[in-house]
């Protein structure tokens, strides 16, 4: 038995030799490595951390800084703003998940299916441009557009002989017309990604659907959008973590008004951290870690709720 | 040249060719808006603002608005290209080792990055904020350009890493073979053969920190350094209703991106369909 124990023994000593001796081996990899995981751990992983520890606190930056349990979480889930907010953006994303979400795929397939290559090339080009166009720029130019005096949509309507609205500052109409200035939906990169999709699908496929006689929409629906699967389900959890956490558009634009009928969740963390710009709130850095971590997990969920009715998919996929 | 559609092509596509036609109008309607009120003066705007107007005032305008933000413009090619650079090198540089090479820890690296993808930008973005501030680098370049070098890495080195996998074996074993240095094999052979990837993973990264918006706002409030995305907000926030000054200020802000991608078209649609980055 001791001689079993001693074999043991030497055979776990050589095991960790030949572990450290590997890691000695590998040392300049490790070395050429270090730095690109420095940034990682030092902007990501420990800002990551931070914010869990941070939402037990009321924190100001200067001089509070106050261990309050979880009392932030019990605040933010019972206060009404962000029960608005959190409605806002359901309404934000279930509009997300119609036009915007099927208009690149259309869009894709109307310049995948033009006989003519070059003329592909020139399409997919047109419509990739405004997406190389700063989204502040387009935001500011919709926010000309939506402005109250000599704006082009009030101007439209006037000479329509329609009655001049407020727009941004109306609680009515300022969700639309948020949504509207990404008209008309069909976006660049994601386009891009789908055009690839099709691009990949074999060429056999098409011309057995050909030779069937199957019809553009019937091969669109029983062969294109089987094979794209994929990056749409992608497309829906990026949109689904965007309209979550994203905020950048209102912040511009309208700053959660009026009347916070435009706020949503990541702008309602932002104005906890560093103010409202109608009114100068407390700063609490510790309150908007809350939120983020309330968010966080909120995308976690509908992640691994996504992941879950992916694989089942896939299951009934090979079956 | 035959740019326009033949008949028969137009018989058969007419569909397509309307719908991309709509769609292409649309989408460019608020751009045209910009241009065409760029060349307007107060004057002009008040009796006429969408139409076109003559004469135009390109020289006034555009001088005007160049004096607002060139030193805005100035800031954000150089925080943007900084960052970009540095970040492609290193992300390149670890998704080559772990693409390559088996060691200890590789495993345990390559779930660390994965476990990063669910980590949202909301989530960290009072603590970073936070660590700037300890760190004592509120307006500074620095205060972008770190966060930025680390925020497309995870993204970077998964695309690089699947670029990588695919490149033929052949070549990087002929050079081992011939006595070629690891780094050597990085610098000389794999970077050369990504070229396409470079270029979309760097348009991708140069558009996303252009545009960035809310960090330089939280970090910045020195006029000196300043960012593009500040100046236009606060041109566009002064209340003076110089329309014309204003989208002169937008379509010279669009301008350098747009040239880089007319430039880069061919590389990045190659990179963005090559199958790396794979969705």
């Amino acid at each position: 038995m001791s001689a079993k124990a001693t074999a043991h023994s030497t055979q776990k000593r050589s095991d960790q030799k030949s572990l450290l001796s590997r890691i000695w081996r590998a040392r300049y990899l490790y070395l050429f490595l270090t730095p690109s995981l420095a940034f990682l751990i030092i902007f990501v992983y420990w800002p990551a951390a931070l914010a869990f520890y941070r939402s037990f606190f009321i924190f100001d930056g200067y001089s509070i800084n106050r261990f309050v349990g979880l009392n932030q979480f019990k605040f933010i889930l019972t206060d009404p703003e962000f029960h608005i907010s959190l409605k806002n953006m359901a309404i934000f994303l279930a509009f997300e998940m119609t036009l915007p979400l099927f208009g690149p795929i259309i869009a894709a397939e109307a310049i995948y299916n033009l006989h003519n290559r070059r003329h592909q090339a020139f399409w997919r080009f047109m419509l990739i441009v405004p997406a190389i166009i700063p989204a502040l720029v387009l935001l500011l130019v919709w926010q000309y557009i939506y402005h109250p005096i000599g704006g082009a949509a009030n101007i439209i309507l006037e000479a329509l002989g329609l009655p001049p609205q407020t727009w941004l500052a109306d609680p009515v109409l300022v969700k639309p017309a948020l949504m509207f200035t990404h008209v008309p939906w069909v976006g660049g990169v994601w386009m891009l990604v789908y055009l690839a999709g099709l691009l990949g699908i074999p060429p056999e496929i098409i011309d057995a659907s050909i030779v069937d006689g199957a019809s553009r929409l019937r091969r669109f629906f029983s062969i294109d959008l089987p094979l794209l699967w994929g990056q749409i389900k992608l497309t829906m959890i990026l949109i689904i973590i965007y309209q979550i956490q994203g905020f950048f558009g209102i912040l511009v634009l309208t700053d959660g008004g009026p009347a916070n009928a435009s706020l949503v969740p990541g702008l309602y963390l932002y104005h906890q951290a560093f103010g409202a710009r109608a009114s100068e709130a407390i700063k609490d850095f510790g309150k908007a870690s809350a939120v983020g971590v309330i968010l966080f997990i909120m995308i976690l969920i509908l992640s691994f709720m996504l992941e879950r009715f992916k694989r089942s998919d896939d299951k009934g996929f090979s079956q | 040249m035959n740019i326009l559609p033949t008949w028969k092509e137009l018989r058969s596509d007419w569909m397509l060719y309307l719908f991309l036609f709509i769609v292409t109008i649309i989408t460019f309607a608020p751009l045209l808006l910009m241009v065409n009120i760029s060349t307007k003066n107060s004057a002009q705007f008040a009796v006429n603002p969408l139409g076109v107007t003559f004469p135009f005032h390109l020289k006034t305008n555009y001088a005007f608005a160049f004096k607002l933000i060139w030193r805005p413009a100035l800031n954000t090619i150089f925080v943007s290209i900084t960052s970009v650079a540095i970040g492609i090198f290193l992300s390149s540089m670890a998704a080559y080792i772990l693409a390559v090479f088996d060691f200890p820890g590789r495993e345990l690296i390559f779930w660390g990055l994965t476990v990063l993808l669910m980590v949202p930008a909301i989530l960290t973005l009072v603590p970073r904020y936070l660590i700037i501030v300890d760190l004592k680098l509120i307006n500074t370049y620095w205060a972008l350009i770190l966060p930025y070098i680390a925020q497309r890495q995870v993204f970077n080195i998964f695309v690089f890493r699947t670029f990588f996998r695919n490149l033929p074996k052949e070549v990087l074993e002929a050079a081992r073979i011939e006595g070629a240095s690891n780094f050597r094999i990085y610098w000389s052979i794999v970077m050369p053969m990504s070229k396409p990837i470079i270029a979309t993973l760097a348009l991708l990264g140069l558009l996303v920190l252009w545009n960035d918006f809310v960090w330089p706002l939280v970090t910045l409030d020195n006029p000196e350094l300043r960012t593009l995305t500040l100046a236009l907000y606060q041109l566009a926030s002064a209340g003076s209703a110089q329309w014309g000054i204003m989208m002169a200020g937008y379509v010279l802000a669009s301008l350098p991106l747009l040239i880089l991608f007319i430039i880069f078209t061919k590389p990045f649609v190659e990179g963005m369909t090559s199958g790396a980055i794979k969705l």
